[in-house]
């Protein structure tokens, strides 16, 4: 019961902060100094037709009406069927079910803002993904052989290199690699994200790689920390007395119980990765969210621009909500409370 | 700092290894300009001009070669570290200064529950002020589109206040009802106002105007009255350091690039003055987590509780008791944060959103050499050695003060 209510409470606080950030895109898509109505019809119209695009776009209401419509067809139902977007009213609508989301039309690219984010929404995936799963088992590795060859040349080998790997940015280590993997070596490819699936994966190692080794260094740092202190604890050194085999009391022992630090970085990670790797996606010209929403900074597309920040902070939310949610799988001390 | 904790920080290596990291680069980037013979805007056409008319390899005249259109490098890169820095040290000043402030007073008066009113009009009081100040700030911030946004948010604030104006109207505690109604009549025409005027169509710098003198007449009445009536407060209540908080949650939820992109582009033109605003106003929200969590101890202490009880005011023990010992961790959150700044800075001119050229800066000097890999790549080592070294740098000083400060910690 208890936990259903603190369930219950987690979801009407981020569904609160989802609100709040949608708000404030919207307003910061009205501060951005373009006239889109201008975009939309071209350097060269009449301002009469200039005047009609503005009308169109519902650009000739009040900031408050233009906000309810926004409100509105953000999420609205809808009929199921997919003929329909060849109607006016859902033609820039994406839909689940009756479920509609609407995000309008790009006024570049002349597309639903809904249908670009689809396009590109997986490549970001995958490389979020790729990068986790990169830095996770790099860093542990390398984080627990350190703590446990404390005070060796080993350990302060990984401690400098994680330090230099935290101080690379991403722009330094991914502008290095892709020098010295791409251009020099000649090994993977320089940019893009490559057809089918074996061209993909090669395309993918770069960026992926770049991202992975900024986290790992990360993670290192964190597990290092984490199982010296644990390492040393009361519990440890009688279950080591009582016999417990050493790889036991290292994983069982030590590893379970950095689980809530490890588990609370790599989902927040996740999460903010999810909303697009922006300078690395740069980079390496990779189709996801975070180069979007570049080229609409710089070409001020403001739909696109509400539309990657809302699919951020969507994501960063989520990641927070299940990281919540499982510290009490993780931990049965917060599940008691 | 006490005597062993420097005593702690000279024996700390990589400590001492950052400190002089630190030094160099600010001396390269502050000095080196000064004695260096070449103009960073000027090409050399004679002596800077490799074969084929690519850039100049490394010479006796210029020693770390040209860029792409024939400019001294060397000095280049001292002034693109003269703005990094700067960027990197307003902004940290500001976001530390402003996360401490947060921080500090949400952790000391967390259980203290005020009128949710008061809420609104602190948020009515800031927001309008900011966009105030912002105005005063006059020409390099004209086209400052963020006014309107803290104008919104004053906005926000009045509506805030006059809804819970409203509430205590309808619990009838009499006491109050002179002062509401008066702050109502001050604040709901406002509101209205602008409710119906369209926003967008109205100059920002006249509702922000007005919202700051409606909630200052309005609050000084209101304060005046209630001290005179010794009011009991029926309005809602919330506390003081939940609101901290969640505000923080929020603005964390941001993906921090991309609203900072989102800002950068929402100004017609950038200038340094800009940059340091919207780095330095997204990025407090660590601090004033980190610093709560140390209030919340600190305000346990024994000492703290005494002058308490010995009625000294709540400025004056934040002030002698609290700060003293918070400041420790704000300066080596204030280390690390100029680290991050560096990057925050260098991605956005990474990414062509920093200033305009010709000003030199690390991140766009990086993203100019990717075009020469294979025929001038000392435009790319060059500025990419830089950025990792100052941040190296000021991550590994920032690591030395926070064992020294805190020998927990250290390993």
């Amino acid at each position: 019961m208890n936990a259903l209510r603190f369930v219950g409470r987690r979801l009407a606080w981020a569904a609160l902060v989802v609100f709040l950030v949608t708000t404030a895109t919207f307003v910061l898509n009205r501060a951005l100094p373009s006239d889109p109505a201008r975009m939309v019809a071209g350097a060269q119209a009449r301002p009469s037709d200039v005047a009609k695009i503005r009308k169109q776009l519902g650009l000739d209401r009040s900031i408050a009406e233009q906000y309810g419509i926004f409100l509105q067809r953000l999420v609205h139902l809808g009929p199921r069927e997919p003929d329909v977007r060849s109607t006016s009213e859902h033609a820039s609508c994406g839909h689940l079910g009756a479920l509609h989301v609407d995000l309008g039309r790009s006024y570049q690219q002349r597309r639903p803002v809904v249908t670009i984010i689809a396009d590109r929404l997986p490549r970001t995936v995958v490389l979020a993904l790729a990068a986790v799963t990169i830095s996770v088992l790099l860093g542990v590795g390398s984080g627990l052989l350190a703590a446990l060859r404390r005070n060796t040349w080993l350990d302060t080998t990984t401690v400098a290199i994680a330090l230099l790997g935290i101080s690379a940015p991403t722009f330094v280590l991914g502008v290095a690699l892709q020098w010295l993997l791409a251009y020099q070596l000649r090994w993977l490819p320089l940019s893009g994200a490559g057809e089918g699936f074996v061209d993909g994966l090669r395309h993918l190692a770069l960026p992926a790689l770049t991202l992975g080794v900024f986290g790992a260094a990360y993670y290192t740092r964190l597990v290092r920390g984490e199982m010296i202190e644990l390492l040393e604890a009361d519990y440890v050194r009688t279950a080591r007395a009582k016999g417990v085999a050493g790889w036991r009391v290292v994983l069982v022992h030590g590893l379970r119980n950095a689980l809530v630090p490890i588990v609370t970085v790599v989902g927040l990670e996740l999460g903010a990765l999810l909303g697009g790797a922006v300078i690395t996606e740069q980079i390496f010209s990779w189709p996801g969210i975070g180069s979007l929403a570049v080229r609409a900074m710089r070409d001020r597309d403001g739909p696109v621009i509400v539309g990657t920040v809302l699919v951020g902070a969507v994501a960063i939310v989520l990641a927070s909500l299940v990281v919540d949610l499982l510290y009490a799988l993780l931990d049965p001390r917060i599940r008691a409370r | 700092m006490d005597r062993r904790a420097i005593a702690r920080f000279r024996r700390n290596r990589g400590a001492l290894v950052g400190l002089a990291l630190v030094v160099a680069i600010v001396l390269f980037s502050f000095v080196g300009p000064l004695i260096a013979g070449h103009d960073p805007y000027v090409p050399d056409f004679d002596r800077g001009r490799g074969p084929f008319g690519v850039p100049g390899a490394p010479s006796r005249v210029h020693w770390l070669g040209t860029d792409n259109i024939f400019r001294d490098l060397l000095v280049r890169l001292a002034h693109g570290g003269r703005l990094s820095l700067e960027v990197a040290f307003v902004a940290t000043t500001i976001a530390v200064t402003l996360g401490t402030a947060v921080g500090i007073a949400s952790g000391y008066f967390k259980g203290t529950r005020v009128r949710l009113d008061a809420i609104g009009d602190v948020v009515a009081l800031h927001f309008g002020a900011a966009a105030g100040l912002a105005i005063t700030l006059g020409r390099d911030l004209a086209g400052f589109r963020l006014l309107g946004f803290a104008a919104w948010l004053a906005t926000l604030g009045a509506m805030v206040r006059a809804g819970s104006v409203g509430f205590s109207l309808v619990r009838r505690r009499r006491a109050v009802i002179a002062t509401d109604l008066l702050d109502l009549a001050l604040s709901l025409p406002l509101v209205g106002w602008v409710a119906v005027h369209r926003l967008g169509a109205l100059r920002e710098h006249r509702v922000a105007a007005a919202v700051v003198a409606v909630a200052t007449v309005s609050g000084a009445l209101r304060w005046s009255f209630e001290k005179r009536r010794r009011a009991t407060l029926a309005a809602p209540r919330v506390d003081v350091d939940d609101v901290a908080m969640r505000a923080v949650d929020v603005l964390l939820a941001f993906p921090f690039l991309l609203l900072v992109m989102a800002l950068a582009a929402a100004i017609e033109r950038t200038s340094e003055a800009t940059i340091f605003l919207v780095l330095g106003l997204t990025a407090w929200t660590g601090t004033a987590r980190v610093i709560r969590g140390k209030t919340l101890q600190v305000r346990e202490l024994e000492f703290v509780v005494a002058s308490r009880a010995l009625g000294q005011s709540a400025p004056a023990i934040l002030l002698r008791h609290v700060l003293p010992n918070v400041i420790g961790v704000a300066i080596v959150l204030a280390t690390n944060s100029v680290a991050s700044m560096i990057v925050a800075e260098a991605a956005l001119s990474f990414l062509g959103l920093s200033l305009p050229p010709p000003a030199a800066s690390w991140g766009r000097m990086l993203d100019d050499g990717r075009a020469y890999y294979s025929v001038a790549p000392w435009l790319l080592v060059c500025p990419a050695v830089a950025i990792l070294l100052a941040v190296l740098g000021f991550n590994l000083l920032g690591e030395g003060l926070r064992d020294a400060v805190d020998p927990k910690d250290a390993s």
